[in-house]
């Protein structure tokens, strides 16, 4: 992997805690305790702020190899991002389901600012299989 | 997320390592690689030994709310986590596992103890995002 710059490696670290407290909270259905859902509130809102954080990333400064991990980066937070809301859902959580989908639109919104970059729009576009 | 400290990074990278390893061996729980279960208990172990180590990592005294709340929500996860990682030990048949788990689980339990009683706003913070009233 290239250098993936601190904004992925804090991203990530917070994705993990997300990811970890959901499946949590699906193995434990409607025994869930509030703990356990509070700390995925918030979890969830260090994730939403990661994201935010993640426009500052400069691409202009990334070889194809870098911008490579970036796109996939983003590919497999999106999927993630929109599993985690799915999984809000499921254990019937309509907070934290808003709050995934809310992150998953700050999330489109950075792609979409990083898509100003030629150099980035054309790898991301070629992963993501668009025309 | 607000800055967690040396202690939350290097045992979420050890929990990944927990989490992978026992959900590789719960794929088979009949008949459970060797070499997988050295693994696990070598994971285990360090995660357990981690643990151990956050009260010489972590300053309570030094974070702001905001940081409290990352520590506090971390807290809680890492417990459930424990309590899943054990029942997922017992499921493959390894009491060896399952003790170090549970024993990582007291060691977390004596740590969030302690903090709660030299830190009143840790206190104030746990007791607001755990739900209960003490």
């Amino acid at each position: 992997m290239s250098k993936p710059g601190k904004g992925l490696i804090s991203t990530s670290r917070t994705e993990t805690q997300c990811i970890t407290t959901m499946n949590l909270l699906m193995k434990a259905g409607k025994k869930a305790d509030q703990g356990l859902v509070n700390a995925a509130k918030w979890h969830a809102r260090n994730l939403w702020q990661e994201i935010s954080d993640l426009a500052v990333i400069d691409c202009k400064n990334m070889n194809a190899g870098e911008i490579a991990d970036f796109s996939a980066f983003l590919i497999s937070l999106s999927h993630s991002i929109q599993a985690l809301r799915e999984q809000a859902a499921t254990v019937g959580n309509n907070d934290l389901a808003a709050s995934f989908a809310n992150i998953h639109s700050n999330l489109e919104s950075t792609i979409g600012l990083h898509m100003a970059a030629p150099n980035f729009a054309g790898i991301y576009n070629q992963m993501k299989g668009a025309s | 997320m607000a800055k967690p400290g040396k202690g939350i990074i290097s045992t979420s990278r050890v929990e990944v390592l927990n989490i992978t390893t026992m959900n590789l061996l719960m794929r088979n729980p009949d008949n459970p690689s060797r070499a997988l279960l050295s693994a696990a208990r070598r994971h285990a172990a360090s995660l357990h030994g981690l643990i151990s180590e956050l009260s010489a990592l972590i300053d309570p005294k030094k974070m702001d709310d905001g940081e409290l709340s990352d520590l506090v929500a971390y807290l809680i996860t890492l417990d459930a986590l424990l309590d899943s990682l054990k029942e997922q030990a017992a499921t493959i048949g390894s009491p060896e596992l399952e003790f170090t788990y549970k024993d990582a689980g007291n060691a977390l339990r004596s740590f969030v103890q302690g903090l709660k009683s030299v830190d009143l706003d840790f206190a104030g913070i746990y007791t607001g995002m755990v739900g209960t009233v003490e």
